[in-house]
């Protein structure tokens, strides 16, 4: 599965743990260095795909009893396989001059 | 009207299965995002809404894939069942006078096509909801073809049944579905043709490999998407 870019943002935002629905969506906004920002209907919209295909679980609530969402296994393999594809493009994009060349 | 109540009622435009699973939590979210805003009033809700409207269409587009499958389904069959009028017709010889087409191969053979069409129809439709489409979508996507064909094919023989001498103008529905199909003569014809018809597209569709979980077509913009 190749993830949209809501869904890889809230996969990379659960790589530092589980969070609840406000958390992922203020770290998707800081992730992305706030060219995103996702509202309550697209950030459940992505969460019910990801839990249909496993790539996310429900955790155990936090102290304010909101439900938290944790990473699975194969969400985590989806996401490295995800960055690996993005630093590819970057690679190509630079070798044609698209990026400047890292120094 | 307070903010909540208001986007409590627009929670209203999502399906409610998806409602009554993350409609709190959505309502909670909101209520911390209101808090926390930062822009005016007109910017803040012109994304609310602009987020509600995207998310809650595709949500509802999603929920309609079973039915864009089954149709597809349906408009692939009857159309093979017409070409293959088509070819019988066009190469028609006399030696196959008073032969009949059985109901039992005639409905496997439909059904081959009908259960391929469903297969790629969910193949293509169904992307990201690997389950749904092998549990549900995947029984209804076939019965809902089967069912249309066996009503109307009943409807016609039932109106040719009142008066069987002279022609009777059979609804253009009727012609549109029907014709092709090699109504059997009895009811017990039609019912096995049908039964074959479905058994055959379910066996096809099961025997299909699992469909993969690949991308949306559509990807997530800034804001809303």
């Amino acid at each position: 599965m190749t993830p949209t870019r809501a869904e890889f943002h809230v996969l990379l935002a659960l790589l530092d743990g589980p969070r609840h629905g406000y958390g992922l969506m203020q770290d998707v906004e800081e992730l992305s260095g706030g060219e995103l920002t996702i509202g309550p209907g697209t950030l459940y919209t992505a969460i019910k795909r990801l839990r249909a295909s496993r790539l996310i679980s429900e955790t155990d609530a936090d102290a304010g009893r909101r439900r938290c969402y944790k990473l699975t296994r194969k969400g985590k393999s989806i996401v490295e396989e995800e960055a690996r594809r993005l630093q590819e493009l970057v690679r190509a994009a630079r070798k044609r001059g698209l990026l400047p060349s890292q120094s | 009207m307070t903010a909540e109540r208001i986007y409590a009622a627009l929670l209203r435009m999502y399906p409610a299965p998806f409602r009554e699973e993350y409609g709190g939590e959505m309502l909670s979210v909101f209520r911390d995002l209101r808090a926390s805003r930062r822009s005016t009033p007109v910017r803040f809700w012109s994304f609310v809404l602009r987020d509600v409207f995207t998310s809650a269409a595709r949500e509802r587009l999603e929920g309609t894939r079973w039915l864009a499958a089954a149709l597809f389904g349906l408009a692939a069959t009857v159309a093979t069942a017409r070409l293959a009028t088509f070819v019988y017709r066009y190469f028609y010889h006399p030696y196959f006078e008073d032969t009949a087409i059985r109901p039992l191969p005639y409905g496997l053979l439909l059904g081959i096509v009908l259960g391929l069409s469903v297969a790629g129809a969910q193949w293509v439709l169904f992307p990201a909801a690997e389950r749904r489409a092998g549990r549900w979508a995947l029984v209804s996507a076939v019965t809902l073809p089967v069912a249309i064909l066996f009503c109307s094919t009943a409807v016609e023989q039932a109106l040719d049944g009142l008066n069987p001498v002279v022609h009777i103008h059979h609804p253009l529905a009727l012609d549109l579905l029907v014709v092709g199909f090699g109504r059997p003569g009895d009811w017990s014809g039609i019912a096995a043709q049908f039964f074959a018809m479905a058994a055959s597209a379910l066996v096809i569709r099961l025997a299909m490999p699992d469909l993969k979980v690949r991308r949306y077509s559509w990807d997530s913009g800034r804001h809303a998407d």
